[in-house]
């Protein structure tokens, strides 16, 4: 453990931007993949590090032009136009697990960015003018999840001189006319894409098609998954899960992101609970992200029996796309983020979640810089609340690790799971889950659901 | 009817007031739904409800027209632009807990790229379709040229109050230059406006003094009878307040041309995305560039000495932009002075001393 310890300071104080880009340094990254792959008792973990590495290497050594992209750009997008793929944000988390967020925190303040914007991209922005990330050729960005991405992202753009593409999607519930805005701007975003990538004509026929068809194949391995994961005993910790959003945002529409869920179906199929807490005396929903620095959560989620069962943001939230109308389905990916649109049909989907999993509590981490996601916590716990669902709001940081209050937010959590212990509705482990004919009439008893979630496009899942 | 208490003095809604919050809502489609377009200023003093249903982190002016939605002075009606998230949130917030017979919220592009011009005419036709069935009366082009031309001429009186602004004999305080455009937003129909003239004695005591250092203001929105007047009382002469409640109200200011004689609905809504476009743009947008150029050809036009920057504490588009803005400005040798808003602005005492200090610089 203290080598390990070491192994990271060591790390953290030789890093540099040129290091990052030397062959000589990817080389040694290799070898390192390799011993831990070695270790590991998930094949799909490999899978998935074995593609971040190779993608953010192909990146930083520009192997290929490549394009910067938020959270909620569909990536199916850039990998079926031939950029290579780098999501900021991603890498911010990643910073804050290396240990380095600090630096690029100080960074982004010592540049006037002041501390009450978002940490995943204010370290990004320090990172940036640090040099710590890859150039990009062009950057893409949509307005949702929240503001953050076009406004940060536009700044990087001037700072590096290359083309924004800023994709403006509809604020309000999905509709018809929202897909059509949306496909026209993400049809516009794909020529911009092109002409930084040159692809000659039968290089980009149908290479969307294929990203859209591994993307299909991802999604279905996904929704086993998701699946899976209802069972009593659940046999994934959400805590982990949570640290496969990467996965799920900067993967599909490739074959290392078909494999990565097909690996994990096959290992939950096959392994049971390997990758869960053996007590399991709460189910719990988690909503939005979690902490990326080291943090006593996990431990106390484990010591008092708390399973996170499943995840707001970490789920195969679209419908499958449709490889002749890729446009169109990209969009109606994009518009079916459970956190995206108003507050109303974000409710509705967590009370959905909540009854399918059949949690018996909700935790809704709310990230300091974030006003899309915190400005609507207090709605969505008195939605769940009318559906019967107890819901914590645990108010926090994910990477900016300054601000976080160890204390404070494990009093909390504490206090909740307590609570649940001795709630009237603690779910009984051998009570049999909910059918769907009961979750859509649970959903349908709930105040505003169903006049919500008649306006959203295919659900996938039920 | 209900009372109006939003820092211009009390006042009345009736039901056919309809709310506003963002100055991108083409406020002359509710006008020609024969309502009455108000824009809101939010509640005085603490905004403990809204506190407690958007938490404290978010915009402080959102948070105080939530208040406002909250203990029932608002008018029965609102619509919100999408124009960030805390808007979005304010939008969710007022449609959940609030007592309201419309609230609606619409979208606005961050651009002004022949797509985001159909975007926006598209959420202008839809803003128009959902007024005319909660009035249930169509919308005639009629009444929408004449609501443009109504907002023409108010725009043009308060452009005359813009002009005389930049001169040194008719300027006004900088809080009186504000309430003329706080009067034409918040209590229509719009009181009589007059650009200052130092021989009018109704302008008496309101005139900036002799003496005074020019400087130009730039921010989001400022709650009328607080921070203006530190600038005022520090020796400050505002020769511009770019802030969305006062010029930036202006949508004229653009250059847009007259609508087409007999133009239909569809051309009505399409000029007004084009003319709401292509204002002087707030931070949301994407031309960042072009609005610091502005600044500064502004800055320099007016004689302005320095600029003071006057932020809304949470506002992401303003904090994301800032830095850029004052390296621009620096690059330009022009002093600026960042002042943090919470909006209430009651604790005026070190923002004395910062802009006492400011004025002394410049």
């Amino acid at each position: 453990m203290r080598s390990a310890e070491a192994l990271g300071d060591r790390f953290r104080s030789t890093i540099s931007p040129e290091k990052l880009r030397s062959r000589t340094f990817w080389m040694a990254v290799r070898g390192v993949e390799r011993s831990l792959l070695r270790h590991s008792s998930s094949p799909a973990e490999a899978a998935g590090l074995r593609y971040a590495i190779e993608s953010t290497r192909d990146a930083f050594l520009g192997r290929g032009p490549v394009a910067w992209a938020s959270q909620l750009v569909p990536c199916e997008l850039v990998h079926g136009t031939g950029t290579i793929p780098f999501f900021p944000e991603i890498a911010a988390a990643a910073i804050t697990m290396a240990g380095l967020n600090e630096r690029f925190l100080e960074r982004a303040a010592a540049e006037g960015f002041s501390n009450d914007l978002c940490s995943f991209h204010r370290i990004a922005l320090g990172a940036a003018l640090e040099g710590f990330l890859p150039r990009p050729d062009i950057i893409l960005s949509t307005s949702r999840l929240c503001d953050s991405a076009p406004l940060s992202f536009s700044r990087l753009s001037d700072f590096y001189g290359v083309e924004n593409v800023s994709i403006d999607v509809p604020a309000r519930a999905p509709s018809a006319d929202a897909v059509v805005t949306l496909a026209e701007q993400l049809e516009q975003a794909a020529a911009r894409l092109e002409a930084v990538s040159r692809p000659s004509g039968r290089e980009a026929a149908g290479r969307l098609a294929a990203a859209i068809e591994l993307s299909n194949e991802a999604r279905r391995y996904g929704l086993e998954v998701e699946e899976l994961r209802r069972s009593s005993p659940c046999p994934m910790d959400g805590w982990v899960a949570l640290g496969y959003l990467a996965v799920l945002t900067a993967m599909p529409g490739t074959r290392g992101g078909a494999d990565f869920y097909r690996l994990l179906a096959r290992q939950l199929r096959d392994n049971g609970t390997s990758m869960a807490p053996g007590r399991q005396r709460h189910r719990l929903l988690w909503m939005h992200l979690k902490p990326y620095f080291p943090t006593g959560i996990p431990a106390l989620l484990e010591e008092k029996g708390a399973v996170i069962v499943c995840e707001e943001f970490n789920r195969m939230f679209w419908p499958e796309l449709d490889p002749e109308r890729p446009f169109d389905s990209l969009a109606e990916k994009i518009l079916s983020h459970p956190s995206g649109g108003p507050a109303s049909g974000r409710a509705s989907r967590m009370v959905e979640l909540a009854l399918r999993y059949n949690v018996d509590g909700a935790v809704h981490f709310s990230h300091r810089g974030c006003r899309q996601s915190t400005g609507c916590a207090r709605q969505v716990r008195d939605e769940l609340a009318r559906a019967g669902v107890r819901t914590l709001i645990l108010d926090g940081e994910c990477l900016d690790s300054r601000e976080h209050n160890e204390g404070q937010v494990r009093t909390r959590l504490e206090a909740f799971l307590e609570s649940l212990d001795t709630a009237p509705g603690t779910r009984d482990a051998s009570r049999p889950l909910k059918s769907q004919r009961a979750v859509e009439a649970s959903l349908g008893a709930s105040r505003d659901v169903s006049r919500t979630y008649s306006l959203d496009l295919k659900a996938p899942g039920l | 009817m209900r009372t109006l208490d939003s820092g211009t003095g009390p006042g009345v809604y009736d039901e056919r007031s309809v709310g506003w919050f963002c100055a991108y809502t083409p406020i002359e489609v509710i006008a020609a739904a024969g309502l009455s377009p108000v824009r809101l200023f939010g509640a005085q003093g603490g905004t403990e409800s809204a506190d407690a249903i958007l938490g404290t982190n978010m915009c402080p002016y959102v948070r105080a027209c939530l208040e406002q939605g909250l203990d029932g002075s608002a008018p029965r009606a609102v619509v919100v632009a999408g124009c960030c998230d805390n808007l979005r949130r304010l939008y969710d917030a007022w449609s959940f807990y609030c007592e309201a017979d419309l609230t609606y919220l619409f979208d606005v592009p961050r651009d002004s790229t022949p797509a985001a011009l159909e975007q926006y005419r598209r959420a202008i036709e839809g803003l128009a379709g959902v007024l005319e069935e909660y009035t249930g009366e169509a919308i005639t082009p009629g009444a929408l040229i004449d609501a443009i031309c109504e907002r023409r001429d108010a725009e043009a009186r308060l452009g005359l109050l813009s002009e005389a602004q930049a001169q040194p004999g008719s300027r006004l305080e900088a809080e009186a230059y504000m309430s003329e455009f706080v009067a034409e937003q918040a209590k229509p129909p719009a009181p009589s406006i007059s650009p200052g003239d130092p021989d009018d004695e109704t302008q008496e005591g309101r005139l900036a003094g002799p003496g005074r250092k020019p400087v130009l203001v730039t921010g989001n929105i400022i709650r009328p009878g607080r921070l203006l007047g530190v600038i005022d009382s520090c020796g400050g002469a505002a020769v511009s307040l770019d802030l969305c409640s006062v010029e930036r109200f202006i949508t004229g200011g653009a250059g847009s041309a007259d609508p087409a004689p007999g133009a239909d609905r569809g051309q009505l809504f399409a000029y007004l995305a084009e003319t709401y476009l292509a204002r002087n743009p707030c931070p949301r947008m994407l031309n960042s560039a072009e609005r610091h150029e502005r600044l500064i050809a502004g800055s320099r036009r007016l004689g302005a000495r320095g600029v003071i920057i006057i932020p809304l504490m949470f506002c992401d588009p303003f904090l994301y932009d800032l830095p850029a803005l004052e390296r621009r400005l620096d690059e330009q040798g022009i002093p600026s002075l960042v002042l943090n808003s919470d909006y209430q602005d009651d604790s005026p005492g070190q923002v004395t001393t910062r802009v006492e200090a400011f004025m002394e610089m410049i």
